[in-house]
């Protein structure tokens, strides 16, 4: 049968006799006996199709919510409400759901499903499906002293992480003796088993020096040999390219000998993974003096490869486009926790609606599908490379998050209450509007200043070892600066799944484009026929009274109410605006005048100021690389600007401790202090230096002739182009006599 | 044109008392025999066939003035619906037998309720009573309730003239920018009857009764109208008895009635 649809038609002709209902699924604890609620605002009788008698207790339904995520990559929750007039006994005074309250099986009502329905005279006499408006689980209720119940349904998302639920960390698996045994070291007992997505390797790069970290998880006899395991990974990789020992490249002669890995020679087992006490891993194992730097630290394994790939046990096709790889995820380990075998199955809502899976699979489908539309150039697609769990655990909605930025797209809860995401390219037009239409709205809007960013700074290649920096990089958008009058640099793209330059170029330009002009935002009221209009699709809408003739907007929330019968959508404007889209490079950092990352050194007594990039995840400092032409100099990323009052200080020169290193010594870093308080000029060279190794020296500054005041940025260049290796610079800076 | 019978809560004989149902099947669990008995025109107990047979033992003779069948979809003139009354629980000829008139439904499908009058018959004190359809009807069978009363009430004094009523459908409109504008229908009646009593103390105190009877606006019973008209409505009270002394053993008491609802008719 059909599931019924609400017209414009029906509408306009007032024949409609709508029925909405709520089905409330209590089921006892721990019996399981299920008792099957039915209410609505007025009672009715139906045949089964539509679930029988409804008694006529609701005396609201509130508002069924749904959001898109915000431009953060925050979800919003999907939820909706009800009210609940008991059916209270006039002679005993007690009602049917006070009664389940407190009785000893039925009492818990929490995180049970409810649904919301509703079908029209027209699809009855079509004999059409009841529609289901939303699906949810009590995540609250509250019985007033009048016998009503006011209850609280939200998607399951919410309910599974919500403050009900224990907080998800991710990866959910941790190294355990369970499956290691007891030579598992004490320090890595607890530590997340990585999962690892694409192809993760520095050899594109010209670094060479493996980009994927190891665990040592203890010993293991093979054929009467004792070995010492280094996981990879709770999973099976597709393949590995190269192993490293202390970021030198293992030779081909050792593979049998010293060390046994999937597909090199010597490795003794049929399958590419290792199976211990009902977990999955990639194993590689090392004996001798590489099992030793290894252990010790002093040349940890480290190796470049292919992670998760289609099938489970290494032989499918790897997966490597970033929204599918967010489904695998969202399948696989963060709504469900897989362990061996293979990939696991889209979950469903509820046994009760074994077709309704909880994630809308064909949406991430759709999003790769918008990708290859974009022509991002290399493989042709947005290529994803991550490690979840290298560095450390990930609260559960922030992987969300982190897959919806990668993605550049957003994420809701589509009409079936699935998962879904969208893009603002893919979405479609599904209907025109006019004023026949409009309930109330569009409530005017101005453009909202702080959601403007014409610079957007990104980051992405992020290193899982200490052998590789990020890369960094910004998009600046000259039009939206002449035509707004403003240059906003928007927070910092952090594409962390990201580890391709075309990919992390083609998200970037795509958030500029997206953020070249603030946001309009609108709100209008619809009929019900409105419901039927996915979130995140387009309409458009033609209106006398504004000029607007199939004015262009994207539904970002939708609200459906079905005491008025009315839907609220929140639109969004998708009216192209003479801003050009085109984008130009600027450094990462890059800044005019004084920004508010800036300081001012106070001269009154000898004050020493840190600026420099954030600590590698090792433990290290000055994680921020560049690659300029020799000659050419940059700006260190993350360094702040210094104001210098020299007025202020007489006497007093200026001393910039600086700490540089390169990454090979064949191409020296030249660190540089520049003078940025007008057009940059170079105020004073540092020494080339050739260290691997963080080394210091001072660059003197001294004070200018003519005083005043002066702002400082600290550059830094490479000595030759001799090969690929990164230069990195650090500073603090004092004056002093 | 007569005057209105009413009854009091209490005299609902049938209240709670489930029935057995030897003729007849349910069209599912969720719409059981004890649905004819809640006190709740709008929930509903449905059948699978066309024909049916409710019996009521009541344990004891009970006997019964008049009832009601409520919220039903019997066709307009169909003979065979019956009320009878029996000593034993065997129905082929049974003490009393005595045929429901059933009444054409309204333009909108809604049907009426009958009221049968028992009180003709000497003889109507019987411990087992039964309510059956022996002709079948068009559409599988559906009651929202069947109510019998062991007094029939007359309103004496009436009502009084001037009496108010009214009937609203629930309808949402919405109005667009353009001015025109759809509506969509919730399916649903109300009506009301706002009336005076002029009353004697003597007769006062049985209103009074009446309404304390039902616990105020607690609690359901039948009205009809009209004792002439074969149309009973199941309401309640809906506002304060209000009394006023006109004069020595003079008053004036306002009384609204509020029809229970009947839910929405979905055939």
């Amino acid at each position: 049968m059909a599931t019924t649809v609400f017209t414009k038609a029906q509408w306009l002709s007032g024949t409609e006799i709508m029925t909405p209902w709520i089905e409330f699924s209590l089921i006892d604890y721990p019996a399981g006996a299920a008792t099957v609620h039915r209410w609505a605002k007025h009672a009715h009788g139906d045949v089964s199709n539509w679930g029988d008698q409804k008694f006529g207790q609701v005396r609201s339904f509130g508002r069924i919510l749904r959001a898109l995520s915000d431009r953060d990559g925050q979800i919003l929750a999907s939820n909706f409400g009800f009210s609940i007039e008991d059916d209270v006994d006039p002679v005993g005074g007690v009602g049917k759901l006070g009664m389940a309250l407190s009785d000893a099986n039925s009492q818990f009502w929490y995180n049970r499903i409810a649904r919301v329905l509703m079908i029209g005279s027209s699809g009855r006499a079509a004999v059409d499906d009841a529609k289901v408006l939303a699906r949810g689980f009590v995540t609250s209720y509250s019985g007033r002293g009048d016998h009503t119940y006011d209850f609280t349904c939200d998607d399951w998302l919410t309910s599974e992480f919500s403050p009900f639920a224990s907080k998800v960390m991710l990866p959910r698996r941790v190294f355990s003796t369970v499956q290691h045994g007891s030579t598992l070291p004490v320090a890595n007992r607890g530590l997340p088993e990585p999962v690892v997505f694409g192809e993760i390797t520095d050899i594109p790069d010209g670094i060479n020096k493996g980009a994927i970290p190891s665990i040592y998880v203890g010993e293991e006899t093979i054929s009467a040999t004792t070995w010492h395991a280094f996981a990879f990974a709770g999973h099976a990789m597709k393949l590995f390219t190269k192993f490293y020992s202390g970021s030198v490249e293992i030779g081909s002669g050792q593979f049998g000998v010293d060390i046994l890995a999937p597909g090199f020679t010597g490795w003794p087992f049929a399958q590419v993974y290792r199976d211990r006490v009902g977990r999955r891993y990639t194993l590689v194992y090392l004996r001798g003096p590489l099992a030793t730097g290894a252990i010790e630290g002093t040349a940890p394994l480290t190796a470049n490869g292919q992670g998760i790939e289609s099938v489970g046990d290494g032989s499918g096709t790897l997966i490597d486009s970033v929204p599918l790889q967010f489904y695998h995820l969202l399948v696989n380990f963060l709504f469900q926790d897989y362990q061996t075998g293979a990939w696991l199955s889209n979950p469903i809502f509820s046994p009760a609606e074994p077709t309704i899976t909880k994630i809308n699979a064909a949406s991430f489908t759709q999003v790769h599908n918008d990708h290859i539309a974009r022509a991002p150039g290399g493989v042709g697609y947005y290529r994803g490379a991550f490690i979840l769990g290298a560095s450390g655990f990930t609260e559960a909605r922030e992987v969300i998050k982190q897959g919806l930025i990668n993605c550049d797209c957003n994420g809701g809860f589509d009409d079936d209450n699935a998962f879904f995401v969208t893009t603002d390219d893919g979405s479609t037009t599904v209907a025109d509007l006019d004023e026949t239409d409009i309930l109330a709205g569009p409530v005017p809007v101005e453009p909202d200043m702080a959601t403007l960013g014409n610079v957007i700074p990104y980051v992405w290649k992020f290193p899982y070892t200490e052998y590789q920096g990020a890369s960094s990089s910004a998009r600046r958008t000259a039009a939206s600066v002449d035509a707004w009058r403003a240059e906003r640099r928007a927070d910092d793209l952090e594409l962390s799944w990201i580890r391709d330059d075309v990919t992390a170029l083609s998200n970037a330009n795509y958030v500029a484009a997206r953020k070249k002009d603030p946001e309009r935002l609108s709100r209008i009221s619809v009929p019900l026929y409105g419901l039927h209009w996915p979130l995140g699709s387009k309409i458009r809408i033609s209106l006398v009274e504004r000029n607007w003739a199939l004015r262009v907007f994207r539904i970002v929330q939708k609200e459906l109410s079905l005491d008025g019968f009315t839907v609220e959508l929140m639109i969004r404007d998708m009216t192209a605006t003479p801003v050009s889209a085109t984008t130009t490079t600027v450094p990462y950092d890059s800044r005019t005048g004084l920004g508010s990352s800036s300081f001012t050194l106070d001269p009154t007594s000898e004050v020493t100021v840190v600026a420099l990039g954030r600590p590698s995840p090792g433990g290290g400092s000055l994680q921020f690389g560049v690659r300029p032409n020799a000659g050419t100099d940059v700006e260190v990323p993350e360094a702040v600007d210094m104001e210098i009052d020299w007025d202020a200080s007489p006497g007093f020169n200026a001393y910039f401790r600086v700490r540089a290193k390169t990454q090979d010594a064949a191409v020296s870093a030249i660190p540089k202090i520049y003078d940025v308080t007008g057009a940059p000029t170079l105020a004073q060279a540092g020494a080339a230096t050739t260290s691997v190794t963080p080394a210091s020296q001072v660059i003197t500054l001294a004070r200018p002739s003519l005083g005043g005041n002066k702002i400082y940025r600290l550059y830094i260049t490479r000595g030759s182009n001799t090969n690929a290796a990164q230069v990195f610079a650090a500073c603090t800076v004092k004056l002093a006599p | 044109m007569a005057n209105a019978w009413y009854s009091r809560w209490s005299d609902n004989v049938l209240r709670k008392v489930t029935p057995t149902m030897p003729v007849g099947a349910l069209l599912s669990s969720n719409f059981p025999l004890t649905h004819l008995v809640d006190e709740a025109p709008a929930s509903l107990c449905r059948l699978s066939g066309t024909t049916c047979r409710f019996v009521w033992d009541k344990g004891i003779a009970t006997k019964i003035d008049w009832a009601t069948i409520v919220q039903h979809n019997l066709d307009a003139g169909l003979s065979g619906v019956l009320f009878q009354g029996n000593a034993s629980d065997s129905w082929g000829a049974p003490s009393l037998s005595a045929a429901f008139t059933i009444p054409s439904a309204d333009a909108d499908g809604f049907r009426i309720n009958p009221r049968l009058d028992l009180t003709g018959i000497g003889s109507r004190t019987f411990r087992y009573w039964s309510l059956t359809v022996s002709v079948a009807n068009s559409s599988a069978l559906s009651f929202g309730e069947i109510m019998a009363f062991g007094t029939k009430r007359v309103q004496t004094p009436n009502v009084s003239w001037e009496v108010e009523t009214q009937e609203e459908r629930a309808v949402v409109h919405m109005p667009t920018k353009a001015g025109a504008g759809g509506a969509y229908d919730e399916g649903v009646w109300q009506r009301e009857l706002t009336g005076e009593v002029d009353c004697s103390d003597a007769e006062a105190t049985e209103l009074r009764t009446w309404y304390r009877d039902a616990r105020g606006t607690a609690r359901v019973f039948a009205y009809v109208p009209d004792g002439d008209v074969n149309d009973a409505w199941i309401v309640k009270f809906g506002m304060p008895l209000r009394r006023r002394w006109s004069f020595l053993d003079r008053n004036l008491y306002q009384f609204r009635l509020v029809e229970a609802a009947r839910g929405i008719n979905v055939e």
